[in-house]
C-alpha cells in the first residue's frame, strides 16, 4: 500500500505542476504521483510520462466519458481544473494500492517531508488546512479585509491541499464532493459558491474525523503571511513560526502575487528568496512548445475563443445541452452556429 | 547643509514634515511618479542618497507604507540576481586571447625570469590579477610577491582568463586558459596544460604551489600542476570559504549569511549556489583527497569554523595571521585629545556583506546627534550626513588606512559583516589606527580580535547597536579609547605570508 498524491492542471500550468512533482518526488520518492490533465496537448508537444516526475495520468475523458465535452463546456479553465478534483479523488481511491490520497494544487512546492500529515490520517479521515490560523489584530483593517473577509467569501479552508484515508467517512466525503463539483463547481460568489473550495466549509459539519491542521508550516501563502515568519534554523531547514516549512503555495505568480507578498512579507527576506527560487524553477520547467495561456477547451474547434457568457448560457439552458451534445463543434447544426444566429 | 535639510524635512520625532510628504506623495499617500523616478534606480534599487529619507518614512509613517508598494532592499537585490549559469554565460562571453604561449615559449619566458634566482619558483594560484584588482586577498598576494623576491624566489601568479563565479567545468573548457604574471609583470596567456608540462620539465628548480583561490580553475588541473611540481604537498590559504561553497562568503542568494549547512538542506536547495555546491563539494573532496594539502588559516577562529564545517582531508593546518598587533606603553603619556563630536567611521568599500547598509541606517538615525560619521574609502559614497576621506591601500602604502584612522582621530569603527570574516584587514587597520571596533558576534575574526584586544564591543544585533548609540554607551567607549590612546601605542607587524610556512 502506498501514498498517492495528485494535482490537477491544464498544459499552461504544466511548468508549475512539474515543480510540484519534482519537489514532492525529492521528499517522497516512493509516493505515486498522478497528473490530472483537463486539456489536450498543443500541436508539436507530447506529454511523455517517462521523462516526467509523474507516475500516472488521468484525463477528463477518463472521468466523464462521452459526456466530457458537454460537461467541460460549462466551465472556464479554473472551474474545469477544480471540478475534476472530486471524481479524480474517487478514481485514485479506487486504486487498490492507495492507502492514503493527498491533493496538491500545481502551484505548490514541497520543502520538507509530509510524514506528519500522513500519520494524522491514521486517526483522521480528512485533513484540511485553513487559509489563516491566527486572527488579525483589530487595528489591521486591510489585513482583515484581504485575509479574513476574503476567507469568508471564498472559503475558510484552502483546497490547494486536502488529504484523505480509505475510511468509510473519507469515501462518503469523496462522493459528496464529486457530486457537488459535477453540478456546481463555478465561480459564483453571488450565489455563495466558489469552485471546489467553498463547499468544503461544510466538511466539518457533514463528516466525522476531520482534522483541521493548525500547523503554520503547511500551506504558507500570501493570505497568511501577515501572521507567519520564515527563517532558517542552524541546520538550514526552513522554519515557519518555528515549525518546518512543509509546503508553500505560490499563488498568483506575477504582479498580483508580488503585491500581496510585498504587503505581508514586508522585510522577511526569506520569503522573497523563496519566490525568486520558484520563478527560476518554473522558468526552467517551461516547455516552449506550449503556447502561453494554452487551453484546448478554451476555443471552439475552429479556433474561435469561447467567452464566459457562451459557457454560462449553455450550462443554464437544458434545451441547448440536449440539442448540442458537443458544443465545441462548429459547422451546421452546432451550438457555435446557433450562437451566430442569435 | 545636510543637517539643515534634515531639520526642515523631519520633526524631532523623526516623522517627515507635512510639506515633505505633500512633495513626495499624492493626497491618497501613493508616491508621485517623479519622486519614484528620483529616488529609485531603473532596477528598483533605492538610490543611496535617498536611503536615509526612505528609512525614516518607513519607520515613522506606516500609513504611507501601506498605501505604497515600495520595493524593499532585499527584493530589489533579488530582482538583479541571475541564475548562476546565466552569470557564467555573461562572464564567458569574452573572446579567447589572440595569442597563447606554446610550451617552448613559456619555458623560455619563465627561464628568463629565473635568471638570478636561486631558491626556486612559487606558483601562486588565484582568481584575478592582484596587480589590477584591489582587495584583501590581492594585497596578501602582492605582499607575498615581495617576500618571494626577498627570499630569492621567482613569483609566478596564475589566474583564469575567463573569470567565473564558480569552479571551471570540464565540459565547458577542459583546459583552462590562464593569465600569467611573473614577478609582478604581465607575461601573457597559456593553456593550463602548457604550464603543467613546463613545470614538469623543471628538473632542478624547487617549485612550490600556493593556492590563494580556486575560482574559475579546474581542481583536476591544479592536481596535475601539483603532481608536476614533484612536491608532495601544496599550501592552501583559507582566505574565505570557497573550499566549502562557491558562495565563498557563505551568503545565501547573495543576501544573507547561511552558515554552510548540509548540501541537501532547504537553505542550499533555495540558494542560487545550491545546485553548483553539490558538484563543487564532490570536486573539492576529490582535490583534497588527491593531494597533501597544508592549510594556512589567517586566524584561529577561521580554522575552528572551517574544521567544524568541512570534511575535507588535509595534511596539516597552521594559523598565520597577516598582521599582528602589539599594544605598548607610550614612552611619555600624551595629552588626552577629546575632540567633539565622537567620530564613527566606516572603512573600505560600501558593500552589504561588510555592513555598509547597517552603517547607512545608523547614519540615517543619528545624523542629527553628537556623532560625526566618516567614510574612508577609494570612492565617495552616495550618502548624506557623512564626511568622506579618500583612502587607497596598496602594497606600497599598506598602512594608508590605519594612518588615516589615526590622523582623523576616529574613535569607533563600525565593522558589521554579515559573515565570519577570515581575517579582516579593516579590523586590524582600525585597531592599528588606535580606534575601537564595534561588531556583531557572527563576524568571525572581527569579533575574535575585539575580544582578544578588549578594544571595542560586540553587540548582539542591530537593535542592540542602535541602543548602544542611543544611550551613553558609545560615548563612554569612545572616551575610554581616548584615555587609553594617551598611554598606549600600537605596533603592527606583517607576516611573511606563505614564507612563514615554507621551509
Amino acid at each position: 500500500m502506498k501514498i498517492h498524491a495528485y494535482t490537477s492542471f491544464s498544459f499552461s500550468y504544466l511548468n508549475r505542476a512539474r515543480v510540484l512533482a519534482k519537489t514532492l518526488r525529492r521528499h517522497h520518492p516512493d509516493w505515486v504521483i498522478w497528473a490530472v490533465i483537463t486539456d489536450q496537448h498543443p500541436p508539436g508537444f507530447e506529454f511523455d510520462l517517462s521523462i516526467e516526475n509523474f507516475d500516472r495520468v488521468i484525463t477528463a475523458e477518463m472521468l466523464f466519458g462521452e459526456d466530457t465535452n458537454s460537461w467541460l463546456f460549462k466551465h472556464d479553465i479554473v472551474e474545469a481544473c477544480t471540478a475534476v478534483k472530486g471524481r479524480a479523488l474517487q478514481y485514485i481511491m479506487a486504486d487498490p494500492t492507495a492507502a492514503k490520497v493527498v491533493y496538491f494544487d500545481p502551484d505548490i512546492a514541497v520543502f520538507n517531508q509530509m510524514t506528519e500529515v500522513i500519520d494524522l490520517l491514521d486517526n483522521y479521515s480528512i485533513v484540511l488546512t485553513p487559509h489563516q490560523l491566527d486572527p488579525e489584530p483589530a487595528t489591521h483593517h486591510q489585513a482583515i479585509r484581504d485575509n479574513e473577509i476574503t476567507s469568508l467569501d471564498y472559503g475558510v479552508f484552502n483546497l490547494g491541499f486536502i488529504a484523505v484515508n480509505q475510511s468509510h467517512e473519507a469515501h462518503r466525503f469523496a462522493q459528496w464532493w464529486a457530486d457537488r463539483l459535477f453540478d456546481l463547481c463555478h465561480d459564483r460568489l453571488d450565489i455563495g459558491i466558489f469552485v471546489d473550495q467553498k463547499w468544503c466549509n461544510l466538511v466539518p459539519c457533514f463528516f466525522d474525523d476531520v482534522k483541521v491542521l493548525r500547523d503554520p508550516g503547511y500551506n504558507v501563502a500570501s493570505w497568511n503571511l501577515s501572521q507567519r515568519t520564515m527563517l532558517y534554523d542552524e541546520a538550514g531547514q526552513a522554519q515557519i513560526n518555528g515549525r518546518p516549512l512543509r509546503f508553500y503555495h505560490f499563488t498568483k505568480l506575477g504582479p498580483i502575487g508580488d503585491t500581496m507578498t510585498r504587503r505581508y512579507a514586508q522585510n522577511n527576506a526569506e520569503i522573497y528568496e523563496l519566490w525568486w527560487w520558484y520563478r527560476q524553477e518554473v522558468l526552467s520547467a517551461t516547455d516552449p512548445l506550449i503556447p502561453e495561456g494554452w487551453w484546448y477547451y478554451g476555443t471552439f474547434d475552429n479556433g474561435v475563443k469561447i467567452i464566459k457568457s457562451m459557457r454560462v448560457l449553455y450550462r443554464d439552458r437544458r434545451d441547448l445541452q440536449m440539442a448540442f451534445k458537443d458544443p465545441f463543434e462548429t459547422g451546421l447544426e452546432t451550438y457555435f452556429n446557433w450562437l451566430k444566429l442569435q | 547643509m545636510n543637517v539643515l535639510l534634515k531639520k526642515i524635512s523631519f520633526h524631532k520625532s523623526g516623522k517627515p514634515r507635512r510639506w515633505l510628504l505633500r512633495l513626495i506623495f499624492k493626497k491618497n499617500l501613493t508616491v508621485r511618479p517623479f519622486s519614484r523616478k528620483l529616488a529609485y534606480k531603473k532596477n528598483g534599487m533605492i538610490r543611496p542618497r535617498f536611503r536615509a529619507f526612505t528609512r525614516k518614512i518607513e519607520a515613522t509613517s506606516p500609513e504611507v507604507i501601506s498605501a505604497n508598494q515600495f520595493i524593499r532592499e532585499e527584493e530589489a537585490i533579488l530582482k538583479t540576481l541571475l541564475p548562476l549559469e546565466s552569470i557564467v554565460h555573461t562572464w564567458r562571453s569574452k573572446s579567447d586571447p589572440s595569442k597563447l604561449f606554446t610550451k617552448s615559449e613559456l619555458q623560455k619566458e619563465i627561464n628568463k625570469a629565473l635568471d638570478g634566482t636561486h631558491s626556486g619558483i612559487i606558483v601562486s594560484v588565484s582568481n584575478d590579477n592582484y596587480r589590477r584588482v584591489t582587495g584583501g586577498v590581492q594585497l596578501c598576494i602582492e605582499h607575498e610577491e615581495v617576500q618571494a623576491k626577498t627570499n630569492g624566489f621567482t613569483y609566478l601568479q596564475i589566474h583564469p582568463w575567463h573569470a567565473l563565479p564558480r569552479l571551471g567545468h570540464i565540459c565547458e573548457e577542459p583546459d583552462t586558459i590562464i593569465n600569467l604574471v611573473i614577478n609582478g609583470n604581465d607575461l601573457g596567456c597559456s593553456r593550463m596544460s602548457t604550464l603543467i608540462s613546463v613545470v614538469h620539465g623543471f628538473d632542478e628548480a624547487r617549485i612550490e604551489i600556493v593556492i590563494h583561490h580556486m575560482l574559475g580553475h579546474l581542481p583536476e588541473q591544479i592536481t596535475e600542476l601539483i603532481q608536476a611540481s614533484r612536491r608532495e604537498s601544496c599550501l592552501f590559504w583559507l582566505h574565505d570559504f570557497f573550499s566549502i561553497c562557491p558562495s565563498y562568503t557563505l551568503q545565501r542568494n547573495k543576501l544573507s549569511y547561511c552558515g554552510a549547512p548540509a548540501v541537501d538542506s532547504n537553505s542550499c536547495e533555495l540558494c542560487v549556489f545550491g545546485k553548483e555546491r553539490v558538484s563543487h563539494s564532490l570536486r573539492m573532496e576529490s582535490f583534497f583527497r588527491s593531494n597533501h594539502i597544508k592549510i594556512i588559516s589567517p586566524s584561529e577562529v577561521t580554522a575552528k569554523f572551517w574544521l567544524s564545517k568541512s570534511n575535507l582531508i588535509f595534511e596539516s593546518l597552521v594559523v598565520i595571521p597577516h598582521v599582528s598587533l602589539k599594544f605598548l606603553p607610550r614612552a611619555s603619556i600624551s595629552k588626552i585629545v577629546n575632540p567633539e563630536p565622537i567620530r564613527i567611521a566606516y572603512l573600505g568599500a560600501p558593500v552589504r556583506h561588510k555592513g555598509w547598509t547597517v552603517f547607512a541606517d545608523l547614519v540615517a538615525e543619528f545624523a542629527e546627534s553628537d556623532y560625526q560619521f566618516i567614510v574612508m574609502s577609494q570612492k565617495s559614497p552616495e550618502i548624506d550626513f557623512v564626511d568622506w576621506t579618500n583612502v587607497t591601500v596598496t602594497a606600497n602604502e599598506p598602512n594608508a588606512m590605519s594612518e588615516s584612522v589615526s590622523n582623523n582621530q576616529v574613535d569607533l569603527v563600525l565593522h558589521w559583516p554579515t559573515w565570519p570574516e577570515t581575517f579582516s584587514f579593516t579590523t586590524f587597520e582600525a585597531l592599528a589606527g588606535a580606534a575601537y571596533v564595534i561588531t556583531n558576534p557572527g563576524s568571525g575574526n572581527v569579533a575574535a580580535a575585539v575580544q582578544e584586544t578588549g578594544r571595542g564591543i560586540i553587540l548582539d544585533d542591530e537593535e542592540a547597536l542602535f541602543e548602544f548609540f542611543r544611550s551613553n554607551a558609545a560615548r563612554k567607549l569612545a572616551e575610554g579609547r581616548r584615555e587609553e590612546n594617551s598611554t598606549t601605542e600600537v605596533i603592527q607587524n606583517r607576516s611573511r605570508m606563505s614564507f612563514d610556512s615554507l621551509n
